[in-house]
């Protein structure tokens, strides 16, 4: 080893060491224990369980798809949130209270938002009263224990991640190529979708990946909306784990649900890949 | 035959502080402009209010006779070289240049005939398919040019387009830009601070100073009649004296060394000029020129010529020698500067 190389060494082993003891070693031990029996005999015998059931098809089903429309809604409302905050909002005070408010949410407790959304959608909720006050409904419109209600949840808490993500790739956008293409006899609208949407693509791409393994991966939100009527795969795992305590089977559940999300990521990235890498 | 591109009166401000104030300016088809003057003298803020991106307070802007000043730039037809380039980073250099084309609706087979006729034409042919990341500041350039021409504008916009590039390549890429220009025949309105650049290049210089243009003309006219103390100043290199004007009507200039009738001289606070070169340093005085006494204080050598500093009656003037002249020439050396009253002009402005 050259003289040079280890101070490198040295600096690189302590993030090393940190990414091994907390995201490595966690792993692995779900990884091995989902592939062996209790008494520590190599077996494929829970995932065959797993895939072979149809009960655990419903539940992925479900979970992908809320995780889907979360992500779709987030994007839908994100997008031009923070297309205001970057581009229409010129006073700056005024954009960093928008932003404050969007990120404040994130340093409270997930459990107290998602009751807090308990009481807004119930019965007599908040939500329920004003659309009935505006006579758009006639009876109270469930919504616990719906896929609207935990939609609503989820979308709450995971809009900033769009908005932040989408808000820094169009702050990213050199005005001067917006000049150059209306210079061109580009329209407005033109020039948003040949220069800016493609310019802000991967922001946009980072955001919706974020929210949607955080949207399936949820547990709080989906488990405290969803009144016990709805089952996402969050919460079997979670009852493996709790109440079960068959950490091979969980295990087996927590890989299924992490192979499955990740393909799904990296189809989404190969379908939005730009032609040339 | 009308002008492309005429200018009426245009004035813009930014919060109260004028930009530009009362701009008029024609430009004639095939002219090669450059707009001349230091950093905020509103030379940019004008190119932008002729691409659209600004809009002006007061005047017109006719393009090829039709009014323009309230049109977006998409409806423009003129086309922008932009300081930076500002080229699509996630466009290949041939989508860069046909997007105009695809903007305005041309077929996609003909736009990308045009976009290789484009390349061709800045020699860049064969380079269509990398991204504008992967090519050079120069070669950045012409793809900037090209995707700006491709559409056969009237008017080209060129917002400072080399000031980017090294000395070196800046120089061959102004013959070069000259040779493109003179073979589309499209009027050219350049930007640029610098004056040798403006010189070399433009059939005209509009100079500016504070919002205001200051002279129209070509480079060696304003060279040789400025028509203000700023020209002459901005112009090459010049010799400012004071003018004190007398009850005669005359004036008189270093202490009374000069004096001038100046009946026909302009009103208000006057300048004197006088180029370096039109000063003859000689040891005895010279026959039929103005001589004055003067003390050589310092000589410096510029390689093709020196630059030797003279007190004059309590003035330093420049002048400037051809090496051969300096043989016999020390600091110190009680000399005589020869002028020509005919070389002295009087132009408006305080020196």
């Amino acid at each position: 080893m050259s003289r040079a190389l280890r101070p490198v060494l040295l600096l690189c082993a302590l993030p090393g060491a940190f990414f091994v003891a907390f995201f490595l070693a966690p792993m692995v031990v779900v990884l091995i224990a989902s592939m062996t029996t209790p008494a520590g005999q190599p077996t494929f015998a829970h995932y065959v369980r797993i895939l072979a059931d149809a009960y655990h098809w419903d539940v992925l089903w479900v979970t992908f798809r809320i995780g889907a429309l979360t992500t779709l809604v987030c994007i839908l409302i994100g997008y031009p949130l923070a297309w205001y905050l970057v581009r229409i909002v010129q006073w700056r005070p005024w954009r960093r209270f928008c932003v404050i408010l969007l990120v404040v949410p994130l340093f409270t407790s997930n459990i107290v938002r998602s009751f807090g959304w308990m009481v807004l959608l119930g019965r007599n909720g908040l939500v329920n009263d004003g659309l009935i006050g505006l006579g758009l409904i006639e009876r109270p419109m469930r919504f616990l224990g719906t896929e609207l209600g935990i939609l609503i949840g989820l979308v709450y808490i995971l809009l900033p991640f769009i908005v932040l993500a989408v808000g820094n790739a169009l702050a990213k956008v050199d005005p001067a190529l917006e000049h150059a293409s209306a210079d061109l006899g580009a329209t407005p609208a033109a020039t948003f979708r040949t220069i800016i949407f493609p310019l802000s693509l991967p922001g946009l791409m980072s955001g919706a990946v974020m929210v949607f393994m955080l949207a399936v991966s949820a547990y709080v939100t989906p488990a405290l909306l969803s009144g016990g009527r709805i089952t996402v795969f969050s919460m079997l795992i979670f009852q493996q784990y709790s109440s079960v305590f068959d950490f091979n089977y969980g295990g087996a559940l927590s890989i299924t649900m992490l192979v499955l999300t990740l393909a799904l990521v990296a189809i989404a990235g190969r379908l939005s890949e730009p032609r040339r890498a | 035959m009308s002008s492309i591109l005429a200018i009426d009166g245009l004035s813009k401000h930014f919060g109260g502080q004028p930009a530009l104030t009362a701009i008029e300016l024609a430009v004639e088809q095939g002219e090669f402009i450059a707009l001349l003057g230091p950093s905020g003298c509103g030379k940019t803020t004008l190119l932008r209010c002729i691409a659209g991106f600004l809009t002006p307070e007061a005047g017109t802007i006719r393009l090829a006779g039709e009014d323009v000043t309230r049109l977006p730039p998409y409806r423009r037809p003129l086309n922008t070289v932009f300081q930076n380039y500002a080229l699509f980073p996630h466009m290949s250099v041939a989508e860069n240049v046909a997007y105009g084309p695809r903007r305005q609706g041309v077929a996609k087979d003909e736009a990308g005939k045009r976009t290789v006729e484009a390349l061709e034409l800045v020699g860049l042919a064969g380079f269509g398919e990398r991204l504008p990341a992967q090519l050079s500041g120069g070669q950045q350039q012409r793809v900037a040019l090209a995707r700006a021409i491709v559409n056969r504008p009237q008017l080209l916009l060129l917002d400072e387009p080399l000031s980017a590039l090294d000395l070196k390549l800046r120089k061959k890429v102004q013959g070069e830009l000259k040779q493109i220009q003179h073979r589309l025949g499209i009027a050219f309105l350049f930007v640029t601070h610098d004056q040798e650049e403006a010189l070399t290049m433009a059939d005209r210089i509009v100079l500016m100073n504070r919002g205001r243009i200051e002279q129209i003309g070509r480079g060696q006219d304003i060279y040789a009649q400025p028509a203000t103390r700023f020209a002459a100043d901005f112009i090459g290199d010049a010799n400012l004296l004071v003018v004190e004007r007398r009850g005669d009507g005359s004036v008189s200039l270093l202490d009374g060394a000069i004096t001038l009738p100046a009946a026909d001289a302009p009103q208000g606070e006057l300048t004197g000029v006088l180029r370096p070169e039109d000063i003859l340093v000689t040891a005895g005085p010279v026959a039929g020129r103005l001589a004055l006494p003067a003390v050589v204080s310092e000589i410096v050598h510029v390689g093709s010529h020196a630059s030797v500093a003279l007190a004059v009656s309590g003035t330093m003037l420049a002048a400037r020698l051809a090496p051969s002249a300096l043989a016999d020439l020390s600091v110190g050396q009680p000399v005589f500067a020869n002028i020509r009253l005919a070389d002295l002009r009087l132009v408006p402005g305080d020196a």
